[in-house]
């Protein structure tokens, strides 16, 4: 099975440190979402995944050949960034719609030119629009059309739905499902709207304090993530020994959010109440702000 | 998912050709337009003060065919390539195709500009030496513009307003010597041409420490777009 690992990966700026010792693998076949707080490191490390950014120390591999330089290995990765165009100099801004897409076709080997199209159309695009002159929506179009019609076994979007109004952001969704299951390529998403694509995620990546706090299952995930509430000695009895985050507390009542690990089991208890929760819930559980 | 056939080095080069091959066409038809603009438009103010029009426009058009070839290591290399490389590796392209990609683009910039200016001067009924000296202005050219992108990329906005005020300076003073009719421009036309040599050596050195550059820069390069 083809594989994407990345090894001992760190990166620093400076003195700053954005990735400390990042192992992680990712698997051909499957859709993760890559969830952390701004300024986590989420886009550097697809940047270094994708041999933009070179790595402080650590090597990322494909198939067991190193990506960094590897022509073999990146025509099957794609990092479609988030465009942040600028009129003012020669870039990307002052390219039309159409003059990037030409350009992204000229160096991804299996690009495809029909879907291109396609998704132009549906977006309803305006080709001839210079970049820097489309909203912030229309950018992310051209972001998504770039990953899609790479047609690359690994691709990542940084923010693929950032400024897309709901009807464009669940069409992108459902085309993302639709080329996964055409094509069984593996999408690396990040994202700070988590609810809406927790769906369809088949793994969530958390990163945190410059690492991967977790890389797990999201079903698996959030059924083992419960929130427990009720008199404080009651919850506190209750979860004992557990892995306890987000805790509230109001006069005697108590709630806490529990990530049980393996064979763990709230005892019932007519004082308790448990509630599940969802993916962002999690998420803000895990990686919120420390009281 | 499997590849095109292609070879990986033809796969590079043509992806390289394309790109980089389309920003040259497009710089230098920015260059063209101002050059046979700025000619025709000062010619016919020239005509109306009852000079040799021939005379004149040919004296137009060498004065902008310099024009043209000192902007091509401000305007043509450092403004419209080099952004171009964030562009292309963003795309996937590697870090030593790119370096050769937008040399590519600088040398395929030149040699078009040199083309544009030598039928001019021919149709002009200018001098075979004078191309000689504006062949020496191109690669120099190269060689600078190389270096100033470097020196942008690494520097940002800083190292690119140094390097534009050093071009500048150097670019006034090779002015102040031409316009002077000082010793270079008549040792490079004279029959001895001693300066010629060493010039283009100079300006080939120039090309080659902007290669290396673009290698050291290039490594430790971060995409950005």
């Amino acid at each position: 099975m083809s594989t994407l690992v990345c090894s001992n990966i760190s990166k620093k700026y400076g003195e700053k440190e954005v990735l400390k010792n990042v192992n992680l693998t990712l698997e051909k076949g499957k859709i993760y979402g890559l969830i952390g707080r701004n300024g986590a490191g989420k886009t550097t490390l697809l940047s270094i995944l994708s041999a933009q950014n070179p790595a402080t120390s650590g090597e990322v591999t494909w198939e067991g050949e190193k990506v960094w330089e590897n022509r073999k290995a990146l025509n099957h990765i794609c990092f479609s960034r988030e465009l942040v165009p600028s009129a003012s100099n020669n870039g990307v801004g002052t390219m039309k719609v159409r003059e990037y897409l030409q350009a992204a076709s000229y160096y991804y080997p299996n690009w495809n030119q029909a879907l291109a199209e396609e998704l132009v159309k549906k977006f309803e695009l305006d080709v001839k629009q210079k970049i820097a002159k489309i909203s912030k929506g229309m950018l992310s179009m051209v972001t998504i059309i770039v990953a899609l019609a790479s047609k690359a076994d690994f691709t990542f979007l940084d923010e693929p739905v950032a400024g897309l109004d709901v009807v464009m952001r669940e069409y992108f969704y459902r085309k993302l499902l639709e080329e996964y299951m055409e094509t069984g390529r593996t999408f690396v998403i990040s994202t700070h709207i988590i609810e809406e694509a927790a769906n369809v995620f088949e793994e969530v990546i958390f990163v945190k304090n410059h690492g991967i706090l977790l890389k797990e299952n999201t079903e698996h995930l959030v059924g083992r993530c419960v929130r427990v509430s009720g008199p404080a000695e009651a919850v506190d009895l209750a979860t004992a020994g557990m892995e306890i985050h987000q805790v509230e507390t109001i006069g005697r009542s108590k709630g806490v959010t529990v990530l049980l690990k393996e064979g763990e089991q709230i005892a019932k208890s007519p004082e308790l109440q448990l509630q599940p929760v969802n993916l962002q819930n999690v998420f803000v559980a895990l990686c919120g702000l420390e009281e | 998912m499997e590849t095109k056939s292609k070879s990986f080095s033809e796969q590079s080069v043509i992806s390289n050709l394309k790109f980089w091959g389309k920003r040259a066409e497009k710089t230098f038809l920015f260059f063209v337009l101002i050059v046979l603009f700025y000619t025709f438009f000062m010619s016919l103010t020239s005509l109306s003060a009852g000079e040799d029009g021939a005379a004149e426009v040919a004296r137009q058009f060498r004065i902008y065919a310099v024009i043209m070839g000192l902007m091509l290591p401000l305007i043509g290399i450092n403004s419209f390539g080099v952004p171009g490389i964030g562009i292309a590796m963003s795309f996937g392209a590697r870090r030593s195709e790119t370096i050769w990609g937008i040399q590519f683009m600088a040398w395929l910039l030149a040699i078009q500009i040199f083309l544009f200016v030598a039928v001019g001067n021919w149709l002009t009924g200018g001098s075979f030496k004078w191309m000689g000296i504006y062949l020496l202005l191109l690669i120099t050219g190269v060689g600078a513009g190389e270096l100033m992108g470097c020196a942008s990329m690494k520097f940002g906005w800083k190292g690119a307003l140094l390097t534009v005020l050093f071009y500048c300076a150097a670019a006034i003073g090779g002015g102040v010597l031409f316009i002077c009719k000082g010793g270079l421009i008549l040792i490079l036309n004279g029959e001895t041409g001693i300066l010629f040599l060493p010039l283009l050596c100079v300006a080939v050195l120039l090309c080659v420490a902007g290669a290396l550059c673009w290698k050291k820069i290039l490594s430790a390069y971060e995409v950005k777009v």
